[in-house]
């Protein structure tokens, strides 16, 4: 038979570029992935060693094969076969059940977690069941569970907190300082372009605690104590303004700075409505519209009321931190943040971009605060080259869900009353405060990425039916009462957005052994809840639904076309904007606001240092567990997602913890060792890799490894519980963040404490 | 005489391993095994900088068959198994190998496989089915960097040639006298 080409893009998207790859199909079998061209863009096709890799994802012999129930204890891992029509009845009769008795919101409904591609089976189709059955257990926080700390930092200061710089737009900077980001093992198309901007002569920074590859490739690595990144970045806010190396009519023009700030109450002074600065022509307080030479130092006396510049707030805060200060505090010697410091404020314009491993610890909303400020002061927002990126790539358009999630008369799902952040929603459902009785979970692994086992274990039993759809026996499929076997996007139709393009992602093959897509699995199970006339719909019919809707960035790309080019342009500009181009920031006072007048209560209205929850510099906790353990991403899976691929297991064998022989030596430990890391929480245990990647007083493991690649244990279990309530950000629970899609939230996987024994010898 | 090679541009080169899982698939290699690998160098070992936290380095540099003009393979091979085609590209010929392995021995890069399940030596080929019909190796076209080239270094007008115009080049181990024809810009 002829080889047949199909269109698709990586199984492991979730790091968020869907590289567009060809699918190569041979006998009706997958034979090869390879990257695919974008019309029009030679040179620009790009997959990684996670998507080459897919072939070995597809026809890994431990998928899920057919659909199991549970046969002894939730977690015991003995199963029973049962037919799919076994297993939909079954979970319809209880889902129907519990609606008589519960109600329809005391189901919750888990379509698709971070690593979802494919917008219908990733995620869409599953809430349009979720929002029909009116199910519920939805948290307030719209954002995620994670990550929300750097765009909330960006809502606040800048009013957008998805604000990121065009890929391209890196060419234009002298100098690019990637901040908590290691982007050479998880954003290639963004390292494509940093070693394309150092060709052309733009410096590299790499602000980041551990050695990585990207610290490799930098001119200039800066290892940062983990959690001690907004000390630094005050410190160089210190340097800039000690050496009068700020911009001052960028402060005034477009900042809060000369906005003057009443000493009484930390908020702003207004008259009439309007903010008020002082005139140093007039000698007098005036509005901010009319003042012709605002003043950005001194302190004043308006009506009798003392008041200070925002700005002159801000520098004896930066005052405090003294480079000799935050070195004690970073790690980061003295002279090189001052160098730091003043490279960046001269020669611009210099990008910044910051990474989601920036803000895994509490407090660290205060780091991308101290960091976009740094930004604002050296006048490098708002201009090609420059910016203070949030982690985001920065997306030309997304495609709504809502012709196929919210159909008309729908319900809709149902929010968990006081829930402005996980924990809380997690905690209310623990407690029972609100009921939720059934789980149903689709290509979604909570266990072994985000939060501690015990806490679901915890939560799970006050639960009467949990499922679970997935590829493999996951962490959290091995807790649930029944579990499907999901199909690959290579076995299912599909679009998402790929760059500026959209993709139709092609079924190549049928799916193997029993497997189902996601949207055939709703379904079937809408039409034994009563709801089959809302799924008469194939999955190119909701494709359809998803492109006729009416966004410009949509016009003129229908099914028919998307079908026979495979990869169509979105109507989008192709010059991409720069944020803030026009310096009009969607804040209260419309400037950037480097002073929060909304956290004044909380003392948070400038930004500060502030340790993490577990330090081993602050916490009392510290005695027993002396050191941080981190989990950070890998380069060969995307959250959990291919980490049981045996070429990319191979290429970086899992799981080890890597320590510093300073840490290692007086613990008796050597290299191939056994060893156990517990805290409070849990333990794990695994081979010990010494070596210097990691500084002294810190240890890691790789995200996303299953825990059949440890020989105890996994480091979910010694990280927060899901419903901690003590490590919430209470910052991050208050609007405008908690309605926002990308701010919020609380989960802090690298705020960890740890202490680790020899367990073992090598084998 | 037209002379295949490949050329490795070092500064591209951020150790993903991409071009190692390209070799797999485009090879159907099941084992653990790839024709290509990334050394780090300038490292302790794999991924591992040299030095002291935090004064640190870390390099990589793939390494693969190096297409030598003098290969010590040829010469150890009793059975004349393997020969230098036209362009210059060493090749075994699987059916007069007899699993004696007397070329891994031979190799000074190490970069010959043993495949026990088939009894013959194993090598990059340069991808010869995808370059006699006029496209690249696999690994060159899916290296995401950049940071292989391949082509002609016999021609002074090829794209390899003129990348390594200008800028400092090198071969791996000149001293064992094989001619090695892939070079690394450093």
């Amino acid at each position: 038979m002829a080889e047949q080409v199909f269109y698709n893009t990586c199984p492991a998207a979730g790091c968020h570029l869907f590289c567009a790859v060809k699918v190569r199909v041979r006998d009706g079998r997958i034979a090869k992935v390879e990257s695919a061209d974008y019309p029009g863009q030679s040179g620009s096709r790009m997959v990684c060693l996670r998507g080459l890799s897919a072939i070995r994802f597809v026809y890994h012999p431990d998928r899920l094969k057919y659909p199991l129930k549970r046969a002894g204890k939730r977690g015991e891992g003995n199963w029973q076969r049962i037919t799919w029509d076994e297993a939909l009845d079954e979970i319809a009769g209880k889902l129907l059940d519990i609606k008589i008795k519960y109600g329809p919101e005391a189901v919750k409904i888990v379509s698709g977690g971070s690593s979802s591609v494919g917008l219908l089976n990733g995620k869409y189709v599953g809430q349009r069941f979720a929002s029909l059955w009116g199910a519920g257990g939805e948290f307030e926080a719209k954002g995620w569970f994670s990550d929300g700390a750097v765009p909330a930092a960006s809502l606040w200061l800048l009013g957008n907190s998805g604000q990121s710089h065009p890929l391209p737009d890196l060419l234009n900077s002298k100098m690019i300082v990637l901040w908590g980001r290691n982007t050479a093992v998880t954003n290639f198309l963004e390292m494509k372009t940093i070693l394309d901007a150092k060709e052309r002569g733009a410096k590299l920074v790499v602000i980041s605690p551990l050695f990585d590859a990207t610290a490799a490739k930098a001119d200039t690595w800066v290892p940062v104590r983990a959690g001690s990144d907004s000390a630094l970045a005050m410190a160089m806010i210190n340097v800039v303004l000690e050496r009068n190396l700020h911009d001052v009519e960028y402060l005034k023009n477009y900042t809060v700075g000369p906005f003057l700030v009443r000493d009484d109450n930390r908020q702003f002074l207004r008259q009439a409505g309007e903010y008020m600065v002082w005139d140093e022509g007039e000698g007098a307080a005036q509005s901010f519209r009319l003042a012709a030479r605002p003043a950005l130092a001194g302190s004043y006396n308006v009506n009798g009321i003392a008041c200070t510049p925002a700005f002159e707030l801000l520098r004896q805060r930066a005052a405090l931190y003294t480079p000799a200060k935050a070195a004690v505090l970073t790690s980061v010697p003295a002279e090189t943040i001052v160098r730091l410091a003043e490279d960046y404020a001269r020669d611009r314009p210099h990008a910044i971009k910051m990474g989601y491993g920036l803000a895994r610890m509490l407090n660290s909303n205060l780091a991308a605060r101290a960091i976009i400020t740094l930004a604002a002061v050296t006048g490098n927002i708002g201009v090609p080259g420059g910016g203070a990126s949030s982690p985001v790539d920065y997306k030309p358009f997304t495609i709504s869900g809502k012709p196929v999630t919210s159909p008309p008369r729908a319900p809709g799902e149902k929010k968990i009353p006081g829930s402005p952040s996980a924990p809380r929603g997690w905690d209310a459902i623990r407690q029972g405060k609100y009921p939720v009785k059934a789980l149903l979970f689709t290509y979604t692994n909570y266990l072994s990425s985000y939060g501690q086992l015990q806490s679901y274990l915890d939560i799970f039993s006050k639960i009467d039916l949990i499922t679970v759809a997935d590829v493999f026996m996951t962490r959290t499929a091995q807790h649930a009462d029944i579990v499907l076997p999901e199909a690959t996007i290579f076995e299912r139709d599909d679009i998402c957005t790929s760059r500026d393009f959209v993709l139709r992602m092609e079924k190549a093959i049928e799916p193997l052994h029993e497997s189902r897509p996601a949207w055939w699995i709703w379904t079937e199970l809408a039409r034994r809840v009563g709801l089959g006339g809302y799924f008469n719909h194939t999955a190119e019919d909701y494709i359809s639904m998803l492109l006729d809707q009416p966004d410009p960035a949509l016009d003129g790309i229908t099914l028919e076309r998307l079908n026979l080019e495979k990869l169509v342009h979105g109507n989008v500009p192709s010059q991409p904007p720069i944020p803030f181009k026009d310096k009009a920031f969607r804040t209260p006072s419309g400037k950037i606001e480097f002073y929060i007048e909304s956290l004044a209560d909380l003392g948070e209205e400038l930004p500060l240092h502030k340790e993490p929850l577990e330090s081993p510099r602050s916490s009392p906790l510290a005695r027993l567990y002396p050191l941080s353990l981190l989990t950070v991403k890998p380069r060969n899976s995307t959250h959990t997602v291919l980490s049981n691929v045996d070429w990319l297991v191979q290429v970086e064998p899992r799981a080890y913890l890597d320590i510093n022989p300073i840490d290692a030596q007086p613990r008796g430990i050597r290299d191939e060792d056994i060893v156990e890391v517990f805290n409070n929480r849990g333990r794990m245990k695994l081979r010990a890799r010494l070596n210097q990647t990691v500084p002294p007083g810190t240890v890691n493991t790789s995200h996303g490894s299953t825990p059949e690649q440890f020989i105890e244990g996994h480091y979910n279990d010694l990280l927060y519980r899901v419903d901690d309530i003590d490590a919430i950000d209470r910052a991050l629970e208050r609007e405008p963040i908690v309605s926002d899609l990308m701010g919020g939230a609380t989960y802090n996987s690298f705020d960890c404490l740890v202490e680790v024994r020899k367990a073992g010898e090598p084998k | 005489m037209t002379q295949y090679a490949l050329v490795f541009d070092k500064r591209c080169c951020i150790g993903c391993r991409t071009c190692v899982i390209a070799c797999r698939v485009e090879h159907n290699l099941d084992g653990n095994y790839s024709f290509i690998n990334v050394l780090t160098t300038d490292g302790a070992v794999v991924d591992l900088p040299r030095g002291t936290f935090p004064d640190l380095t870390m390099e990589w540099e793939p390494i693969t068959c190096m297409q030598c003009q003098n290969p010590s393979c040829v010469t150890a091979c009793p059975d004349e198994a393997i020969a230098r085609d036209s362009c210059g590209v060493v090749l075994i010929d699987k059916a007069k190998c007899t699993g004696c392995r007397l070329c891994l021995d031979a190799c000074p890069y190490e970069v010959i496989h043993f495949n026990k399940r088939e009894n013959v030596a194993e090598k990059c080929d340069l991808c010869r089915e995808r370059t006699e019909t006029g496209s690249q190796p696999f690994c060159v076209r899916e290296c995401a960097f950049g940071a292989i080239h391949f082509g002609d270094i016999s021609d002074k007008e090829s794209e390899v040639s003129q990348k390594l115009r200008g800028r400092a080049s090198y071969v791996l181990k000149p001293e064992v006298g094989t001619e090695p024809s892939n070079r690394y810009l450093g």
